[in-house]
């Protein structure tokens, strides 16, 4: 389902250049669900935004979906992204100018999909969040803004799911619902998870972990993030 | 369609109001304003209406050779001609001098006669003149020659019935050559009378109508024909002060719509900028979801065309409201429905939103294009400072054309573009420089204000940029106002309550001891009585007019006309000297001196120390030009293009001439006098005064109307500006709330803050105004500049009070909504 090998970031700062990646290889199953630790800046978000295909390494080559993402321009990765990729942020990412149904029907409007707003509701209704269609994200607390996400996430039937820790503004008791959430769409869906996050219980719920240290993964420790 | 739902929900987020209402008022301004000006333009043609019953006259001392005057029907022009004399009216004993002037059937060609059948009694109004066989008479002059209607009076060889009392006709105004009081004839008739013989004083005015490109068509095919004898008039020639206000109030309107599409398009660009800014990250999440970036342009640029097409039909209504209003103004003085203005005000405002919306909301939105996805993960990505001068460059380069399209003046457009530029810039820098200096003194100030100073100096750029945005929009409104302001005093300063409003002329020397006592004895006061001689010139330094002009190559609408020369030893009020020096008491010289009045010097070219000659009579006079004399012809005092020393003149025939006041309720004192003095004709300007002041107050009407719009525009400049700098704010503002800062605070930093803004944005403009408006007045106005010392106060205070109160008022929920809710917004 999704695959890279030999990935490399490098980005120019004022100090000189900063290899945050370097030399990333790994593959990922179908319906599988992995979870991407590491300490705060050290560089998962980055690599999330590479796999996904928002970004282009500085080397290496990246497959999404059995095709190779690195060999794309913009415009293809887009399609990709509206066909196969879904996206849970740590900050929501919702637009404030628009009501969560709407945020959830823009991508299913994007692709061009007439039952938009059926669908939208169904999802937000899949969350737990029926009756807040029409509120806007100001008006909404931040679990509620990430199960919007959540369901904006979901509406595209997407084949792999990227969520860059999903928790990480909310406080415990929220986030575990939200968890509950992430992982119940996906086994409905049977969607493929990759889960960027540094708290344990959510790492633990995944099939297996890897750790991003210096810029390479590795295995996640046992005792840290069992399998 | 996606692109439209995007725009209902941004729309009701209240995204879109201010990009909208700006494009609208823009399209508004120019649409209300150019549809306004095509109507004063008919307006003037119906002002000619009222004061040469024509669009053209040719005026002449002969009758003109009828292929001239056939010649005018190949450009479809419409002819009439009038035949003006004086003669001797008589009925029974009684014989009275009369100004009459015998018409043709088409005449009037512009403008309506108003007649009626018992003096005083109800009128009606009529577009011929008088049948064959029949005179119409003025009122005054039954009671003079005791007839009434039905009567006949003996004219010449003929005798014709009274067929009605003239009230009033559309070339009274010409009043100046007429003598009173008048009388109106068939043009067939004039033959039988017998009256016009070889040498007899007749003025002959042909009289043409049609559209404007025929008129100058044919002026031009008549031109090469006509001899210096002829005169070619307009209603600039006959009614320069009607026009002349027209004029100004067209180059007011003009200018006021220049400034307005700035000012427009100034809001436009912020508020896009805005719009653009908050749409970055929709713009990356979008990316996310998988929206291709030309896709997703497209949709930004769909919403664009929506808003420019929604804008243009918000600002067409409005704009065609606000012609509206203002021919409605028009037409209760104009008395006459103003034709409904065709399409090109329409298409103005088209053009104007389009090249609006292109040049100044298409940048920003170009920016955000090219708003990485990645964003969703770096909030920083895409706000690296963009380079902005190209946007700038497009904008400024774009303004220009539009000011220099809407003032149909480079020159104006190019100087006030640079004019501001320099002084915005210069203002800007040095609003740059106070600040970083400031941030040292104001290190221990208390509450409040070091709050606001702090947040003023944490982005020093950012708000000197501010404050030179607040300048040009304080400065634009300034500018406006100032000019505004003069063009209306100069209009009150013209024709003062109690201005002249009749002449005496022909005045012989003897009769001033009883004039003068007669107008005592009714308290009527009148001016100086001026000496005038009829003369014309012939030659000036030996060669003679028609020659020169021709060596020149100068068309000949200037000729040897008759001239009115007069006497003085000082030099009359309201002159003054441009050139030379008025001659002292007592000296004499040979060849004597004369004062040449300058805007007849320029048409002839006539320089200090040239030799001009007069004709006088059958004698000659030769003279040295020693001064060149403006003058205030606005007066209604007698004034004269040539002035000599006293004595000069002495041996030549010579009457007198006067000017005074007669209110409207005791113009019956003119039957006494003139029954007193047959032989000294009135000559009444006062429906003339009055129609200036009609115009003037119509327009003053118009031109208010106008200013409020423009400050509407320059509020929107200013509401734009703040709303930009707000979001920053509202960040900033929640933190510190949310570290323990009270409301009371924050309030008052915010006020403090925005008040430096405009108070530095309108110290800039009131040196930037002053600059501009010396320009204006005495470049394109033509009006003398005084400075204005209120500006100094009024800039600033203007600056302070708006941009602090729009301030105020926008941040205003910032300190209402609890801390945590804007935290989680952004
Ligand atoms: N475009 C960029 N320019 C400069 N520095 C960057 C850029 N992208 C990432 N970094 C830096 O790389 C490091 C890794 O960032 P990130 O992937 O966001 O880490 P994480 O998500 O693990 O906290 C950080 O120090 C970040 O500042
Ligand atoms: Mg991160």
């Amino acid at each position: 389902m999704l695959r890279c090998s030999a990935l490399e970031k490098t980005v120019d700062t004022a100090e000189g250049p900063l290899n945050i990646l370097k030399g990333i290889t790994l593959e990922i199953k179908a319906g599988d669900t992995v979870a991407i630790t590491g300490a705060s800046g050290s560089g998962k978000s980055t690599l999330l935004g590479l796999l996904a295909g928002l970004d282009l390494p500085s080397s290496g080559r990246i497959w999404l979906a059995d095709q190779e993402i690195t060999a794309m321009n913009e415009d293809q990765r887009a399609d990709l992204r509206m066909r196969h990729v879904g996206f849970v942020f740590q900050s929501f990412q919702l637009l404030g100018s628009l009501t969560a149904l709407e945020n959830v029907m823009l991508p299913l409007e994007l692709s061009g999909r007439s039952d938009a707003k059926e669908a939208a509701e169904r999802y937000l209704d899949r969350v737990g969040l029926g009756p807040r269609l029409t509120h806007y994200p100001n008006q909404l607390s931040g679990g509620e803004q990430q199960r919007v996400a959540i369901a904006r996430a979901f509406a595209n039937s997407p084949s792999v799911l990227f969520a860059d820790e999903p928790t990480g503004n909310l406080d415990t008791r929220t986030g575990a619902r939200i968890i509950d959430t992430l992982f119940e769409l996906n086994r409905e869906t049977g969607t493929t998870l990759v889960l960027v996050t540094h708290e344990q219980r959510l790492a633990e719920r995944c099939r297996y972990g890897l750790e991003l240290v210096d810029g390479l993964l590795q295995p996640a420790q046992p005792d840290e993030a069992p399998c | 369609m996606l692109s439209l739902r995007l725009l209902a929900r941004d729309w009701a987020a209240g995204e879109l109001r201010l990009l909208t209402t700006a494009l609208a008022l823009a399209v508004a301004i120019v649409v209300g304003i150019s549809a306004f000006t095509e109507q004063l333009k008919s307006a003037l043609v119906s002002e000619s209406n009222r004061f040469i019953a024509a669009d053209r006259v040719l005026m002449a001392p002969n009758p003109a050779p009828e292929d001239w005057l056939q010649g005018a029907e190949a450009y479809g022009l419409r002819r009439g001609e009038t035949a003006r004399f004086a003669s001797m009216l008589v009925a029974g004993d009684r014989m009275q001098l009369t100004g009459v002037k015998a018409v043709s059937p088409s005449y009037p060609l512009r403008g309506r006669l108003e007649i009626s059948d018992t003096a005083g009694g109800p009128s009606r109004t009529v577009d011929h003149g008088p049948a064959t066989g029949e005179i119409w008479l003025e009122a005054r002059m039954l009671p003079l020659l005791s007839v009434n209607v039905g009567d006949r009076v003996e004219i010449g060889e003929s005798r014709l019935r009274v067929g009605a009392i003239l009230v009033k006709e559309p070339d009274r105004g010409d009043a100046f050559f007429s003598i009173a009081p008048h009388a109106l004839m068939a043009l067939a008739d004039l033959p039988a009378t017998r009256i016009i013989q070889p040498g007899s004083r007749v003025r002959y005015n042909y009289l043409f109508a049609g559209p404007e490109k025929g008129l100058a068509a044919y002026h031009d095919w008549l031109k090469k024909r006509l001899t210096p004898d002829y005169r070619w008039l307009n209603l600039r020639d006959t009614q320069p002060r009607v026009a002349s206000a027209l004029d100004r109030a067209d180059r007011f309107l003009l200018l006021a719509s220049t400034l307005g599409v700035a000012l427009a398009g100034i809001a436009i660009a912020i508020s896009a900028r805005r719009y653009s800014e908050r749409h970055y990250d929709a713009m990356a999440v979008m990316k996310c979801l998988g929206g291709r970036e030309g896709r997703l342009f497209g949709l930004y640029l769909q919403q664009l065309l929506f808003i420019g097409l929604l804008g243009f039909a918000l600002g067409a209504a409005l704009g065609w409201a606000v012609q509206w209003g203002l021919s409605i103004l028009l037409e209760s003085y104009v008395g006459d429905r103003l034709p409904v203005p065709g399409w090109r005000p329409l298409a103005m405002g088209g053009l104007t939103a389009a090249v609006c919306l292109a040049a100044f909301a298409l940048p920003p939105l170009l920016a955000l294009r090219t708003i990485p996805p990645l964003r969703v993960f770096r909030r920083d990505l895409g706000n690296e400072r963009r380079r902005a001068w190209p946007a700038i460059a497009v904008g400024l380069v774009s303004l220009t054309l539009l000011m220099w399209y809407h003032s149909r003046n480079l020159q104006l457009t190019l100087s006030l573009v640079l004019g501001a530029c320099v002084t915005l810039a210069a203002g800007g820098f040095l609003v740059l420089q106070l600040l970083r200096w400031t941030r040292r003194r104001t290190a221990n100030a208390g509450g409040a204000l070091r709050l606001a100073m702090a947040s003023l100096q944490r982005h020093p750029l950012r708000n000197a940029l501010q404050v030179v945005m607040f300048a040009l929009a304080i400065m634009l409104l300034l500018i406006l106002i100032f000019v505004r302001t003069s063009l209306l005093k100069d209009w009150q300063r013209q024709l003062p309550p109690g201005t002249p409003n009749h002449f005496l002329v022909n005045i012989l020397p003897e009769q001033i001891a009883d004039v003068r006592a007669w107008l005592g004895e009714q308290r009527i006061a009148e001016t100086d009585f001026y000496p005038m001689v009829r003369g014309r010139l012939t030659e000036i330094n030996g060669t003679s007019i028609e020659e020169r002009m021709k060596r020149e190559q100068r068309h000949n609408e200037v000729q040897d006309r008759a001239l009115n020369l007069t006497w003085s030893g000082d030099l009359p009020a309201d002159n003054s000297i441009r050139d030379g020096s008025w001659w002292k008491a007592g000296t004499q010289t040979s060849p004597p001196e004369v004062s040449v009045e300058t805007h007849l010097a320029g048409e002839l070219d006539i320089r200090l120390g040239d030799r001009l000659t007069f004709q006088i009579g059958p004698e000659t006079l030769e003279s040295r030009v020693t001064s060149l004399r403006k003058v205030d012809w606005d007066n209604m005092r007698p004034n004269f293009y040539m002035i000599f020393p006293p004595t000069v003149l002495d041996e030549y025939a010579h009457t007198f001439i006067t000017s005074l006041y007669l209110p409207p309720e005791r113009k019956t004192v003119l039957n006494a006098f003139v029954q007193r003095f047959p032989t000294i004709t009135v000559v009444e300007m006062d429906a003339i005064i009055a129609q200036v002041r009609g115009v003037v107050r119509q327009v003053t009407q118009a031109i208010e109307l106008v200013l409020w719009l423009i400050i509407g525009c320059a509020l929107l400049v200013l509401l734009a500006g703040v709303q930009a700098s707000i979001d920053v704010r509202i960040g900033e503002n929640a933190l510190l709330r949310a570290l323990g800062a009270q409301r009371r605070l924050i309030t008052g930093s915010l006020w403090l803050e925005f008040s430096t803004i405009g108070l530095a944005a309108g110290v800039i403009a009131a040196f930037a105004a002053e600059l501009a408006v010396w320009y204006f007045q005495e470049r394109v106005m033509e009006m003398s500049y005084a400075p204005h010392p209120w500006t100094w106060l009024l800039g600033p205070l203007l600056g302070a009070v708006l941009v602090g109160g729009t301030g105020y008022l926008s941040c205003r929920h910032i300190v209402r909504v609890p801390p945590m809710r804007l935290l989680q917004a952004t």
